[in-house]
């Protein structure tokens, strides 16, 4: 802790034991939205290739031959052994997920948020290593959010946002283009996010920082 | 008055840690090469107009012929076996004797006023005031961690008018990194940092006075 005598602890907190279970819930529903964003990115470059090629070919003499292909040959042995094949994807899909919230438990149990009367510190990471230093009078405004994901685990976050132009992209640090409420000019803003809070904590988190933002 | 309240130089592993991330870009930089020769190739391709499958089969076999009547490709094969594991021990070598130097050379200080950085044989200082600071935060990647040695970011204000009025403080996106300090040493500069900062007030940075190594 500081070695200035003034700062006093106000309050520690973690993320809830639920935010290892959102945070799976969410890597989860990522491992069937990514291949399913890569197919829609695919199928639109092979619409722009085609749309390209049949300015100066025919379009029905290139499609064809290979929707023909698609149709007449399917994938040899795929009817034999499709009951295998769902049984070893279930099973990865199994194993997928237990990593994942061992992964998450591990990573929850790493993150830390410390609120003292004049520094918020944000401790996280399980391989790596991250510890940031907010001062409160550097702190521009802070807010709860809680998107429709977050509401159903019953966890918010809180946003805080500071003043300056860091763009320093992490795991709790995003940064946004924005009109800055300070100034007419649009700036880089930066967010930190301390994530998986109750309601009854990130209430308070956000009383603290902005009753000792009042008084520097 | 300035007083100075810590004075330092990074862990010599720094040196190291420099030497292994620029090694591995090299791989990148042979693929971005290798892409922009494909999207070269793609663009003359296409700027050629040809009408069917088969003339653009035709093209590629003149293309073909031309390179194996030159014998390109087997020259350019055999001397980049050759040449290529000296080439890759020349540029490790190179690259670590530079960061060698580097490491010698780089030096941070924090006065009672605000931080230095030297860095660069002089070339990238950067130095801020206690009152342009927004946040301070330390991080430490894996590799770092094997290594043994953390970095330490300071995060600057933007200036009211424009940032590109200042560039001093834009010059690494509004960011002064300061790396391969030990995690204790880490910890108390952030401790000394954050704390000065939390009890100064904030000035726009264009009055400030900035100050010598």
């Amino acid at each position: 802790m500081n070695s200035n005598t003034d700062e006093k602890i106000l309050l520690v907190a973690s993320p809830n034991p639920k935010t290892a279970i959102f945070w799976t819930a969410m890597q989860t529903l990522r491992l069937f939205t990514v291949p399913l964003g890569m197919v829609i990115h695919l199928a639109f470059i092979i619409i722009f290739c085609s749309v390209v090629f049949s300015m100066q070919m025919n379009l029905k003499t290139l499609l064809t031959p290979t929707l023909n292909a698609i149709y007449n040959y399917p994938i040899p042995g795929f009817e034999k052994y499709a009951a295998e094949i769902l049984d070893i994807t279930c099973t990865i899909l199994i194993l997928l997920i237990s990593f994942f919230y061992v992964w998450f438990k591990r990573r929850r149990s790493s993150h830390e948020y410390c609120i003292t009367n004049q520094r918020c510190i944000i401790k996280n990471g399980l391989w790596s290593y991250e510890k940031i230093a907010a001062p409160i009078n550097r702190i521009e405004s802070a807010y709860i959010q809680q998107d429709i994901s977050e509401r159903i685990f019953g966890l918010n976050s809180v946003y805080i946002i500071m003043r300056g132009a860091s763009v320093l992209n992490t795991r709790n640090q995003r940064v946004e283009f924005s009109t800055s409420t300070t100034s007419n000019n649009q700036i880089y803003s930066k967010k930190i996010r301390l994530y998986g809070l109750t309601r009854e904590k990130a209430e308070e988190i956000l009383k603290i920082i902005n009753q000792n933002n009042c008084e520097t | 008055m300035i007083a100075k309240i810590v004075e330092g130089k990074p862990k010599s592993s720094l040196a190291l840690y420099w030497t292994i991330v620029n090694v591995a870009k090299i791989p990148f930089t042979l693929f971005y090469i290798v892409r922009l020769i494909f999207f070269i190739a793609a663009f003359l391709l296409i700027m050629s107009k040809p009408h069917s499958f088969t003339e653009i089969k035709l093209l590629f076999q003149q293309v073909k012929e031309h390179l194996i009547t030159m014998n390109f490709l087997n020259d350019a094969l055999t001397l980049t076996s050759q040449l290529a594991i000296p080439a890759i021990l020349l540029i490790v070598c190179f690259l670590a004797i530079f960061f060698i130097v580097r490491q010698k050379a780089y030096r941070y200080s924090i006065t009672n006023q605000g931080f230095a950085v030297k860095d660069t044989f002089g070339l990238n200082n950067k130095d801020v005031t206690f009152s342009c600071i927004a946040d301070v935060s330390i991080k430490q990647n894996i590799l770092e961690k094997i290594l043994g040695i953390m970095s330490l970011y300071i995060s600057v204000i933007e200036p009211k008018k424009s940032m590109f009025l200042h560039r001093k403080y834009y010059k690494n996106k509004g960011i002064i990194r300061l790396q391969g300090l030990s995690p204790k040493t880490a910890e108390e500069i952030l401790d000394t940092v954050s704390s000065r900062v939390s009890i100064t007030k904030v000035e726009n940075p264009a009055k400030q006075v900035l100050y010598e190594f």
